[in-house]
């Protein structure tokens, strides 16, 4: 993750991120893609649904 | 120290109240005092509310003088994190940008509740901002500072909450668990704190952090205090949609029952790593004196720590993402590039995260109908110096400073199972907290084992100035 990734990814949200932060968010993004990709590793079972319900 | 100085506990103070042997205003301004000799030196407070809090105790004294029932923390002073709503203050959590809003209209339901009780808000105690950290290193209203020394971090993010309590500020606080926020500063503090089971308390008036992942619960500095507090809280509310339809099950008359009916284990594994020696030395300490034995292993608990952190950076931007756009400067910068990189997370993963995160309640549903309560470390270490490095090293392996102290706590919030930190009696210069854990609302089979620990001498939560 690089800070023109970030500048790129931001952008796409419409999220100003000023040239002197951009290391500093890539480096928690990072952060955070590599548990996704820690979590994700790990295989669920298709019938897992996402733990919140919705009651109607 | 008499029975009602900075050492006496909520339910001294009430039933010297209540018994008229000392008044409601008396015990207030008395706290109110001590906050203003010593609040300077710890930063615990962020409002102390003077004349309501005088004005809320005289009516109860006239109350009690009338032969009414105050309640069972008839004049007990308490104070709340300030994401807390409280009518006529403005809620900041933490921030500078809430700074601008207006008082609240009403008091949030567990401030309430407390009210209801007869306890007495004195004041709105400092965290982190918007609740994501575990430090209470807060850049606009400053550092709390842990009263066992100052010189170090009181926890997070309910740091106020945890410090007042053990500095003898006030006996009785509220603060916020999403990731470990009332345990980890409990454990820092010296002091009790619950987490609920998610949905057991109402959040209604609390500034969420994460939605899907907030509690709200009690700090004291005894089981009881904090069983009774628990009792005043819990319930259903339709006003905070996750709020259980589950009746009350009070706790409080249930401490003395024993515990020989629970089986009760030790968290290995994940819970038995990357910890200093003192903090499975208390586990181990508490395991002895209850007998325990039992190992439980709970699968991919790492794991649930690293969904727990997508959610809650994924749903927490998403809660500031307008003002993260229109005024990141005014950000504590400690927490701005978190929220930003939050924001920032593909969709996928956190509907991934929200995935594992059924399948981890199952895996640890089964598991608890062989065990009632399991016991793991609350933090992998003491309080450590505020301001410290970015980085530690534990067992040989380098961790983040802070969001290590949330690696034993956040595999438990993640899936709304409730859990007390009980400070490890005689710990040594700095407290450390035992985590106990139990089912889906079973909060009563840890108020049990808690309430035997302290009977037997092993968990104590002596006022930080009493210790040296």
């Amino acid at each position: 993750m690089s800070k023109a990734d970030v500048e790129r990814l931001a952008a796409l949200l419409g999220l100003p991120i000023e040239p002197e932060s951009r290391a500093a968010v890539a480096e928690m993004l990072t952060g955070l893609l590599t548990a996704a990709r820690m979590l994700e590793e790990f295989p669920l079972p298709d019938d897992a649904e996402p733990a919140p319900i919705f009651r109607p | 120290m008499s029975a009602l100085g900075e050492d006496a506990l909520a339910l001294e103070i009430a039933g010297a109240v209540a018994s008229r042997r000392v008044s409601a205003r008396a015990v207030v301004a008395a706290a109110i005092e001590r906050i203003g000799k010593r609040d300077a030196a710890l930063n615990c407070f962020t409002a102390v509310l003077r004349d309501t809090a005088l004005g809320e105790a005289e009516r109860i004294d006239r109350l009690i003088a009338a032969g009414g029932d105050a309640g069972p923390l008839a004049g007990v002073p308490f104070a709340v994190k300030n994401l807390f709503d409280v009518a006529g203050v403005t809620t900041l959590a933490g921030s500078r940008i809430y700074r601008e809003r207006p008082p609240a209209e009403r008091d949030a339901a567990a401030v309430a509740a407390l009210r209801r009780a007869g306890a007495v808000l004195v004041g709105c105690l400092n965290m982190d901002e918007y609740a994501f950290g575990f430090t209470t290193e807060n850049t606009h209203y400053g550092p709390t500072h842990n009263p066992h020394d100052p010189t170090r971090i009181a926890g997070g993010s309910s740091g106020g909450s945890a410090a007042a309590v053990a500095a003898g500020l006030v006996p009785l606080s509220l603060g916020s668990d999403t990731n470990g926020s009332i345990r980890v500063p409990a454990s820092l503090c010296g002091v009790f704190g619950l987490k609920p089971t998610y949905g057991r308390v109402s959040r209604a008036g609390v500034v969420l952090f994460a939605g899907s992942l907030d509690h709200v619960g009690p700090f004291a500095r005894s089981v009881r205090d904090l069983a009774v507090a628990f009792d005043a809280l819990q319930g259903p509310d339709a006003a905070d949609p996750v709020c259980a339809e589950r009746p009350a099950e009070p706790c409080a008359g249930a401490l003395e029952r024993g515990i020989a009916d629970l089986r009760i284990g030790i968290a290995d594994d994940h819970f038995a790593r990357l910890a200093e020696p003192a903090a499975l030395e208390a586990v181990g300490r508490v395991a002895r004196a209850l007998g325990a034995s039992r190992r439980v292993v709970f699968p991919e608990a790492h794991r649930a720590r690293f969904a727990a952190m997508l959610i809650t950076s994924s749903e927490g931007a998403h809660a500031h993402l307008d003002n993260l756009k229109r005024r990141a400067g005014d950000f504590d910068p400690r927490t701005r590039d978190r929220f930003r990189a939050g924001a920032l997370v593909p969709a996928s993963h956190y509907l991934h995260a929200q995935r594992f995160r059924a399948w981890f309640k199952e895996r640890v549903r089964e598991i608890f109908r062989d065990v009632d309560v399991v016991l793991t470390p609350t933090t992998p270490f003491p309080a450590p110096r505020i301001g410290a490095p970015p980085t530690t090293i534990v067992a040989g392996v380098e961790v983040p400073m802070r969001g290590h102290l949330g690696v034993f706590t956040q595999p438990w919030s993640f899936i709304g199972l409730p859990a007390i930190s009980a400070p490890i009696a005689d710990s040594g210069p700095l407290p450390l907290g035992v985590q106990l854990v139990a089912a889906p609302f079973m909060e009563e089979s840890l108020f049990r084992v808690v309430a035997r620990l302290e009977k037997d001498g092993v968990v104590a939560a002596p006022v930080a100035s009493a210790r040296a």
